[in-house]
């Protein structure tokens, strides 16, 4: 499906479409009427499986990519967390950013997003959820658009599936630094070892985080304010104590001195989590 | 609004322009801590001040009027996140691999 099309398809139906990252998730979301469900899901099962990664929409997309990082740069509060968590956890796991670097972005080509994707997007690391959809049909469209997963051999490394026809494009560049998560390591590990049965170590990015702690003072006379972030680590989501810690942060609140608090929205493994962190792309724009 | 931040920090401190606490919640660890933006005649004051607060709570007990309106907030604003099909289905999505997540490794 060329990319008018899917434009088309997505519009005509009233969809609402996208793909976001954060550090431990790639979501492609769809919001759409009921009608639409069979289609909001061949669409995403076929940018999912099928990308065809066109040279001239990833040089677009490399172009797109390199203005978002410079403008992302210049805002402190956006940065500022992500150097956070590369100083917490020693630029390894979580600590790897969710922004490509500038200097890969180059890199990044059709074979280096298959073999992303490839090592990524397995069945046994993908979950689909529906809200407002009857369960067996989304069992049924599940079963149809998604069973080919389970039949791709894993040896088959960065051969994919040639006998799919190649369609639109998926997973915007920057995705590929946003690392498989650390909770999958095991799971990674095991997967690229099949993938690279000689290679002699996983590629560090599959590396698990550790806190590690530490400092960074960044100078910058031009900037209007001075910015402090005080961070410490805290309990993982499955510990009891989460809610100890999440009661402790509304406790503290704060916001803007303009505008009057509602600055944090808490919800469990949600709101917070991607607020930072997520970067969010319109897949029309793709 | 009438949070610590707020009531401790801002309502005083004009040079202050955004104090919050933020919490990243991931798998197995979570990033828990406050930051501040403030005009750079501030500079001395600030980091005193974020880490009084912190001390506040480790040191003295919290008020059982202010812990309920904070678990109140908690239960709240999850509750209403879940108002949101795009939330609810998101949060679903994020239970059930986490879950997988979980029992695998």
């Amino acid at each position: 499906m060329l990319d008018a099309d899917m434009a088309t398809a997505t519009s005509v139906l009233g969809d609402q479409i996208m793909c976001s990252s954060s550090r431990e998730t790639i979501m492609y979301q769809s919001s759409h009427f009921h009608r639409a469900t069979p289609l909001a899901i061949s669409l995403i099962s076929e940018t999912v499986q099928k990308a065809s990664f066109l040279p001239e929409e990833l040089e677009a997309q490399r172009a797109a990519a390199e203005y978002e990082i410079r403008e992302l740069r210049a805002k402190p509060e956006v940065i500022l967390p992500k150097i956070l968590h590369h100083i917490a956890y020693d630029g390894k796991g979580l600590g790897n950013p969710l922004l490509c670097p500038e200097d890969r972005i180059h890199l990044i080509d059709a074979s280096l997003m298959r073999h992303f994707m490839e090592q990524t997007y397995r069945p046994e690391r993908m979950v689909i959820a529906g809200a407002g959809v009857a369960h067996e049909e989304l069992v049924e469209l599940a079963d149809k658009h998604f069973s080919p997963l389970k039949h791709a051999p894993v040896v088959d490394g960065l051969a994919s599936t040639p006998s799919f026809p190649r369609t639109s494009p998926s997973v915007p560049p920057n995705l590929l630094h946003s690392q498989p998560p650390n909770v999958f390591k095991s799971l990674t590990r095991a997967a690229s070892s099949y993938l690279y049965p000689n290679s002699p170590s996983p590629p560090s990015s599959v590396a698990g985080s550790t806190y590690t702690g530490g400092y960074r003072f960044i100078h910058d006379p031009q900037s209007e304010f001075n910015h402090i972030y005080v961070a410490f680590e805290g309990v993982g989501i499955h510990d009891d104590d989460i809610y100890e810690l999440a009661t402790m942060q509304v406790l503290l609140g704060g916001g803007g001195s303009f505008s009057a608090g509602a600055h944090y929205s808490y919800s469990h493994a949600i709101d917070l989590i991607m607020s930072a962190c997520r970067w969010s792309w319109q897949r029309h724009v793709l | 609004m009438y949070s610590r931040l707020y009531t401790h920090i801002l309502n005083h401190h004009a040079a202050i322009d955004h104090c919050a606490s933020f919490h990243h919640i991931y798998n197995d660890s979570s990033l828990f801590g406050l930051f501040a933006s403030f005009a750079p005649s501030a500079r001395s004051t600030v980091l005193p001040h974020l880490i009084h607060q912190l001390a506040l709570l480790l040191y003295r007990a919290v008020p059982p009027e202010e812990l309920s309106r904070a678990k109140n907030q908690l239960k709240s604003s999850l509750a209403m996140a879940l108002e949101s099909r795009s939330v609810e289905v998101e949060d679903l999505g994020r239970q059930v691999s986490m879950r997988v997540v979980q029992r695998r490794v």
